[in-house]
């Protein structure tokens, strides 16, 4: 290939794609090689889906040979987090080893979207079994093991989208899609230090996405840039019938940066539990938001936003796995936190459950009162670095840490963005989000590309590991 | 009942419901996890519990009646 592709933007890679300067079966070929190389390094990968891959590719390169020219995407390797469903044989394994043979006979939406888009499916990615919903309270809760990051191989790439995460990040494929609930975009993002987008909910069809709560589930892209995660998101959103909370709102990627200053806004308090280098960069972070509009301090009511959230997922996971709970399949989960916390939620009270979503009302109603002051809300994307393997992380999932803005924004179905603010002392990525109002992704992505153009986080990449470590 | 008071006699009446229901599935020590881990469940309701009953909103139902069409 004559341009290296490593961390090159998607809409780089589409130029010379659209130009013919490369060619998407050499992509493909590059991009396999490293997920087959790299990959069991980070345990970041499921399945290799190399002769899909090679058809995808050999059609998108036919195809544009021949002047049919599908988009930005067209051509593009991705990988996807192994709860989307895939047909054609390839297992769909929910990060469970009991379901690692698991094959469905057809394409989760995002999916063929995707396909439809010209892009080329080269992996599932690992994940946390059950994308989390279980109760893991560390690293190593997945059958393909902990994920690993690539920034220090000792640390966890985040969870439950690990192996999107990671894999973005050690440049083993251009973007991948990834999927939160509470976290599961945005935590990685933030481990890896990469740029991750959580539309809002009803944004992206589910059909074929693995159900862990119905009301909160979202899928989304992982990507090296806003602007990248902005080209994916144009792929993938719309209506979809096989899933009725899907939005009829239309939403079209919007490249053309914003002139006028922007509107931010930081709730109070909302850097306090934070870890020390996670508060130290958002400091820092505010200090360049100064220079792209203005920052306000935002008082919210005080609410037990975390334990509605948790609430909501609580019963809904209880009811969306009761079959599984029931029939004793969590004792083949691999976190032995996993194999007994599932029943705990299997008491939750219907009129608490019903209490939280009541609340919840609430809630949305009061943060859109937010947003008609502020384009986003901005602060840490999570309230630590990423943790060591084999020591137990604080999670508001399981009470043991607050995240308000996570907690809100889930909970109201609100699109975020985290991209990188910095590093620790000891060299590891800090993230920080743009919260903003229901169906405004074009502002939350300009606001993190205004940030991304006045940055260099997004481009530093994990030196020496992988032989072609790149600070720029 | 006070806080305290609400929390423990709650977990020990779901815990001993779950005892009843699944305890063959758990060796002693995992049923001290399972004690453990109700804690958080429990201590979340309660905790959602102390909003004020007037301060909820309507519930937004999913459901919307259904007919096939043709």
């Amino acid at each position: 290939m004559p341009t290296n592709p490593l961390f090159m933007p998607i809409q780089s890679l589409a130029d010379l794609i659209k130009a013919r300067q490369v060619s998407p079966v050499d992509l493909t070929k590059f991009f396999l090689d490293r997920l087959q190389d790299m990959g069991p390094k980070l345990n970041a990968v499921v399945t290799l889906t190399r002769d899909l891959a090679m058809q995808q590719a050999r059609q998108s390169e036919e195809e544009i040979a021949s002047g049919r020219y599908r988009g930005p995407l067209h051509g593009i390797p991705y990988g996807a987090k192994d709860l989307l469903a895939t047909a054609g044989g390839i297992p769909t394994t929910w990060g469970a080893a009991c379901f690692r043979d698991r094959c469905f006979d057809y394409d989760a939406t995002v999916i063929r979207k995707l396909r439809e888009a010209g892009a080329v499916l080269v992996a599932k990615l690992a994940m946390v079994e059950m994308a989390g919903g279980m109760g893991y309270r560390q690293p190593n809760a997945s059958f393909t093991g902990p994920g690993i990051n690539p920034w220090d191989v000792n640390r966890w790439s985040g969870g439950s989208s690990s192996g999107a995460g990671s894999a973005v990040c050690a440049g083993l494929v251009p973007f991948a899609i990834g999927s939160e609930t509470w976290g599961s975009i945005l935590g990685p993002a933030n481990h890896c230090g990469v740029t991750g987008l959580r539309p809002t909910y009803g944004r992206v069809s589910r059909h074929g996405a693995m159900t862990l709560c119905w009301t909160l589930d979202k899928l989304g892209p992982l990507c090296l840039t806003a602007d990248d995660t902005g080209l994916v998101l144009d792929a993938i959103a719309g209506s979809d019938p096989l899933d009725t909370t899907t939005s009829s709102r239309p939403f079209s990627y919007d490249p053309v940066p914003v002139l006028r200053p922007f509107k931010f806004g930081v709730i109070r308090n909302v850097a306090d539990e934070a870890d020390e280098a996670m508060r130290a960069n958002f400091e820092v972070s505010l200090q360049t938001l100064k220079k792209l509009g203005t920052i306000e301090e935002v008082s919210l009511s005080d609410l037990p936003y975390d334990e509605m959230a948790r609430t909501i997922l609580f019963a809904e996971m209880s009811s969306a796995f009761e079959d599984f709970i029931e029939t004793g399949g969590t004792a083949q989960l691999t976190a032995p936190e996993d194999r007994y916390t599932p029943y705990t939620r299997m008491v939750v009270f219907a009129r608490d459950y019903i209490r939280a979503l009541r609340l919840r009302e609430i809630v949305a109603r009061q943060i859109d009162e937010v947003f008609t002051r502020f384009d986003a809300l901005v602060g840490p994307s999570r309230p630590t670095c990423s943790p060591k393997l084999g020591e137990d992380f604080p999670s508001a999932l399981r009470g043991a840490a607050k995240d308000t803005m996570g907690a809100i924004g889930n909970l109201a179905g609100l699109p975020a963005i985290s991209v990188p603010s910095g590093f620790s002392a000891e060299g590891l990525p800090t993230g920080i989000q743009f919260l903003g109002r229901a169906y405004e992704e074009n502002v939350v992505i300009a606001a993190a590309r205004a940030y991304q153009a006045k940055t260099d986080w997004h481009l530093r990449h994990p030196p020496g590991l992988f032989g072609q470590g790149s600070e720029g | 009942m006070n806080d305290q008071n609400e929390l423990k006699v709650h977990n020990e009446v779901l815990f001993d419901c779950l005892k009843g229901l699944y305890g063959n599935r758990f060796s002693p020590e995992m049923q001290n996890d399972l004690r453990a881990a109700m804690e958080t469940v429990v201590k979340t309701v309660v905790a959602l519990r102390s909003v004020p009953p007037n301060s909820y909103g309507d519930l937004s139902l999913p459901f919307t009646p259904f007919r096939k069409e043709g």
